[in-house]
């Protein structure tokens, strides 16, 4: 035992009384995190939810702050960044309760686009030790002058739920401030809390930067088994072979509800959770109290409200979709449901783990398939659990976008010195390998408006006084500032009644889908939109006959490779009779359908089906490369096969194959299809068969809005900001005209094939066809493999026709529609 | 076919019992009186642009003008008038568009140019004056009368801008493709926008109004 002298020691105590007072016992993990930070390390724990990981993270700077001698100056000490916002308040009150009685006066607040600007000017003048906040909020930290001084007495970031940040522009904008930090501050410790991922390392190092060499990883407790089970339909009911909202399984779905205590009912997109809240009221209107819907799009105080209900036992059942995935458990939560594939391990084991537990119980998942396939994606979801199969996320690298944004919000802080900062921006696992060029061609972007000094006549943004780039125009200061917390969001709309009353919001593209006097069910509710102004949707209560929920975009997530993976050995077990899965066994007589009628293929086995039917000749072919990959596979084999008949091809994709279907009769040889699988020329062909130029278009819209391109500025604020508006596909058509050698246009070029269309998976897909065995079958009617594809919406690609066409096509369809 | 779709640029229609052109440049040329609108050019928008900080590439302007040449020349044309929005904002000193639009005007001397004032205009005041033969809104050109902000006048058949109308084509497989319209309405026309560098609003149609699409295969008239 140390002397009571020694204070560390003394920190240690009062920390332990405290697990101690309650009962507990700190685990073997959180000592081990704890002496890692008070030794100066860096590091990332991995360890279930609820299971303590933010006490391991937490009291750290907690016991090197009561073991200092004497308080030291003002400022945050600790910055606790969280990826939703949403999350913030939960956070502040779990980081405070340990305080008082650990004898440490701490201020814990939150800082986030919610905190109003007087508590910000408040926190500003007077700081809190420590400040919860999102990675959006701590860049707008930074945009502010003197915030070197203020962010100097920073010993420790944490961040929570890692995971869920890494992958995306958000990771990529917290690597940058972390760097900032660090230069400040090189003696800063950054710890991130994580759930399993593939990647742990990459993960790790991504988040540690330069400190990555020395930092630690803390292996938690994983004393939260999960079991994945599924609702199998009896045998002998005929299970439908395509669908995706699975109601046909509501009796059985309703009567686990009843048996639970508290149930989460988890499915993929919004518009599936309103169909399902829908449902359920409709079987048990007895339940109305108790059930309630949980999604993105509605307003944050019903979501508290409903999380409030979880929390307090008072909610039967909870329909929600990925707005419940992260956060703290819901203790009283005894049972939770997924609608649907969960298309990936890591997010059913991140949906499983939301139940309330005790210790060394097992939780379980309760998979409902939507159509019979489902099964075999449920089964081999367990198969790649058991196996520690779980899906890696890649962290970005060399956004360029994201770089311009931090320069300038750099430049509207204390400014910066190029080569400092380019050292700075080389020490980020994003952009580590950002070439002379690049760097030189963002100072231009923000200094210039681009690479050729003549295009850009008047241009203002930042300046170079010969010592530090700064933004010295308040006005663009202003504008920056505001653009800063709008990283990746989607632009929003509001959604509300005619006489008031806001119902939430959802994603402008939804909006832009729908005519007044549209339908659609919003929040459980049915509307009718009367009007759109501004960014608000005006609607009104719906009364009639109901209508159809329109689709949400997205939510269409592709299978993953680790799961598409063991799909395929789960089907070739089943075929073989070797399977002892329970969903297996369900799903026998299909199997044995598909065999019969053509074919199951096994792994190094490519199945190509042909059927005819009235609408004229489909082929179908399964890579199990997952539906994005499948889109661009998909367009690039009716372009080559085009090469050989001159056909106008419809196609459609899921996650195990694709369709091609033409109005007339083709006569390919099994040679000729085989002769068009090859990786030969991929990337130039990809190109020429898909309306890149549209998709990158499209995909222009984040980086424009992240690069300053674009100003959404707010509603009612700033009109004067009004003049500088154009749309990002105005800004894109621009560019591409008058410089199209634009570093931006070539992200978007090449976020659209990373991201969109999986490039590298498509390659490896089309690779390994090459190499199988290709097994081709007439087929007299759709088997069970083929008709979910046949049951698809097609999609046709318009790339090769001219405006004339298009044109006179969309207005034949409008006569039609006229009569 | 009941109502053929395809036609030849441009489209003859009749306002006012006047025969009038729908020009896809976009224009509307009233052939008569050697006259053609546009609305809506918001010269300098880019500059404007770049001044607050947005990185947008010159060039824009220069395009609208020589696309002004092309109407011009094709319709033979004596007098230009634009309905409105000259300007996106007020030029400042040494604004490389105001030489070029010099030298464009020098190019077509003889051309008399009208510009109906807009909102974004107003603080352009009398701007190029010289060059500029500046109106204030609802001045008449029988049997027309010319505005910035669509009305149904009392003075005649309104032509006007400022709304920089769009609608969205579907096509059957989920094709989409947003284009400017003219919105031809019982006692008013709406120009679409001219200018490169500005968008467009959808609104929905009002009884009696028909619609013509532009695109760079022509003029399309919409059914209603």
């Amino acid at each position: 035992m140390a002397s009571p002298a020694d204070p560390l020691s003394d920190a240690r105590e009062r920390v332990e009384g405290w697990f101690a007072q309650r009962g507990w016992q700190p685990a073997a993990f959180q000592r081990a995190a704890w002496d890692a930070y008070l030794a100066g390390q860096s590091g990332l724990i991995h360890s279930d939810t609820g299971s303590g990981k933010s006490l391991a993270a937490w009291l750290g700077p907690i016991m090197a702050a009561l073991a200092e001698p004497a308080r030291r100056r003002a400022g945050p000490r600790v910055l606790w960044i969280t990826p939703l916002r949403a999350l913030a308040a939960d956070t502040v009150a779990n980081l405070r309760a340990p305080l008082p009685e650990l004898g440490l006066d701490w201020r814990v607040e939150q800082r986030t686009g919610d905190t109003a600007s007087s508590t910000r000017q408040r926190q500003q003048r007077s700081p809190p030790e420590a400040l919860v906040t999102t990675p959006e909020s701590l860049s707008l930290m930074i945009a502010y002058r003197g915030a070197e001084g203020r962010l100097a007495g920073v010993d420790a970031v944490i961040v929570d739920e890692w995971h869920e940040l890494l992958g995306s522009k958000r990771g990529v904008q917290l690597e940058l401030c972390l760097a900032f930090l660090r230069g400040i501050n090189p003696s800063l410790r950054t710890w991130g809390l994580s759930a399993t991922l593939g990647n742990l390392d990459e993960a790790q190092q991504a988040l540690l930067g330069p400190a990555a060499q020395s930092g630690v990883r803390i292996q938690g407790a994983n004393d939260k088994p999960i079991r994945i089970r599924s609702l199998c339909p009896d045998t002998g009911t005929r299970f439908p072979w395509a669908g995706h909202l699975g109601l046909h399984l509501l009796p059985q779905v309703v009567a686990r509800i009843e048996a639970a205590q508290s149930c989460l009912l988890f499915t993929n997109t919004r518009s599936q959770a309103e169909r399902w809240h829908e449902a359920l009221l409709a079987e048990r209107p007895d339940w109305a109290d108790g059930i309630a819907l949980h999604h993105g799009s509605i307003q944050r105080e019903q979501r508290d409200a409903v999380e409030a209900g979880l929390r307090d036992g008072e909610l039967r059942c909870v329909v929600a979709t990925s707005s419940l995935d992260l956060g703290v458990d819901f203790a009283p939560v005894d049972q939770v449901i997924q609608i649907g594939s969960p298309k990936g391990v890591a997010r059913l084991l991140q949906r499983a783990g939301r139940s309330g537990h005790q210790p060394g119980v097992t939780s379980e998942v309760l998979c409902v398939p939507t159509h019979a396939f489902e099964l075999v994606e449920i089964a081999a979801a367990r198969r790649a659990q058991a196996d520690g199969a779980i899906e890696a996320r890649r962290p970005l690298r060399r956004s360029l976008d994201v770089l311009a944004q931090h320069l300038v919000t750099l430049a509207t802080g204390d400014g910066f010195r190029a080569d400092e900062a380019l050292i700075e921006v080389r020490t980020t696992h994003a952009f580590a390998d950002l070439t002379d060029a690049e760097w030189a061609w963002v100072l231009d972007f923000i200094t210039q408006g681009g690479a050729v000094l003549t295009n850009y006549p008047q241009f203002r943004r930042v300046s170079d006084n010969g010592e530090r780039y700064r933004v010295t125009d308040r006005g663009i200061a202003t504008r920056h500032r505001m653009a800063v917390g709008t990283i990746t969001s989607d632009p929003m709309m509001r959604v509300q009644y005619r006489k008031g009353g806001s119902l939430g919001h959802v994603e402008e593209g939804f909006i832009a889908r729908l005519s007044p006097g549209d339908r659609f069910l919003f929040g459980g509710r049915y509307v009718e939109l009367v009007r759109v102004r501004d960014t608000t949707a005006y609607v009104k209560r719906a009364s009639g006959p109901k209508r159809e929920v329109p689709r949400w975009q997205g939510g269409h997530l592709p299978l993953s490779t680790t799961l598409a993976a063991a799909v395929r050995e789960c089907l070739a077990e089943a075929r073989d009779g070797r399977a002892q899965d329970p969903e297996l066994h369900a799903l026998s007589d299909l199997v044995a359908l598909q065999q019969r009628w053509s074919h199951l293929p096994g792994p190094g086995e490519l199945l190509v089906e042909r059927t005819r039917t009235r609408d004229g000749e489909h082929l179908f072919i399964f890579p199990f490369a997952g539906r994005l990959a499948h889109e661009g596979l998909a367009s690039l084999l009716a372009w080559r096969l085009g090469q050989y008949r001159s056909a106008t091809f419809g196609m459609a994709v899921n996650d195990y194959g694709l369709q091609l279907v033409t109005g007339k009769r083709l006569e390919l040889t099994p040679e000729e299809i085989g002769a068009v699988i090859t990786p030969a020329n991929l990337a130039e062909e990809l190109e020429q068969c898909l309306n890149a130029d549209e998709l990158a278009r499209r995909r222009f819209r984040e980086i424009a809005r992240i690069a300053g391109l674009v100003f959404t500025g707010y509603p009612g604020r700033n009109k004067g900001a009004r003049q500088l508006q154009a749309s990002s596909g105005l800004i894109f058509d621009t560019l591409h005209r008058y410089a199209p050698e634009h570093q931006l246009l070539a992200q978007a070029r090449e976020e659209v094939l990373s991201n969109q269309l999986e490039y590298q998976r498509l390659a490896d897909a089309l690779a390994s066809m090459a190499a199988s065995r290709l097994v081709f079958h007439d087929t007299p009617r759709l088997t069970p493999l083929a008709f979910p594809l046949w049951a698809e919406r097609q999609r046709n690609r318009l790339s090769s026709e001219d405006w004339q066409s298009r044109v006179e096509r969309m207005i034949a369809s409008l006569e039609r529609a006229a009569g | 076919m009941t109502r053929s779709a395809r036609t030849p640029r441009p489209l003859p229609i009749e306002l006012a019992d006047e025969a009038l052109l729908l020009d896809p440049a976009p224009g509307l040329i009233w052939p008569a009186e050697r006259t053609g609108f546009v609305a809506d050019t918001h010269f300098g928008k880019g500059a404007a642009m770049r001044r607050g900080g947005v990185a947008v590439p010159t060039g824009s302007s220069r395009d609208d003008l020589a696309r002004l040449s092309a109407l011009i020349e094709r319709h033979a044309l004596e007098r230009l008038v634009v309905l409105g929005d000259f300007f996106h904002a007020p030029p400042v000193a040494g604004e490389p568009f105001v030489a070029a639009f010099m030298a464009w005007r020098g190019d077509h001397e003889r051309l008399t140019l009208t510009v109906v004032r807009g909102n974004h205009d107003r603080p352009a005041a009398d701007a190029l004056a010289s060059a500029i033969d500046w109106q204030p809104e609802g001045i008449r050109e029988a049997p027309f009368e010319l505005r910035h902000e669509p009305l149904t006048g009392s003075h005649g058949h309104v032509l006007a801008g400022h709304e920089h109308p769009v609608t969205t084509l579907r096509g059957p497989d989920g094709d989409r493709l947003r284009v400017p319209i003219f919105r031809l309405m019982p006692g008013c026309t709406v120009l679409p926008a001219f200018g490169g560098l500005t968008g467009g609003y959808a609104s929905a149609p009002v009884d009696g109004e028909a619609r013509a699409a532009v695109t760079p295969a022509g003029i399309f008239d919409l059914p209603s």
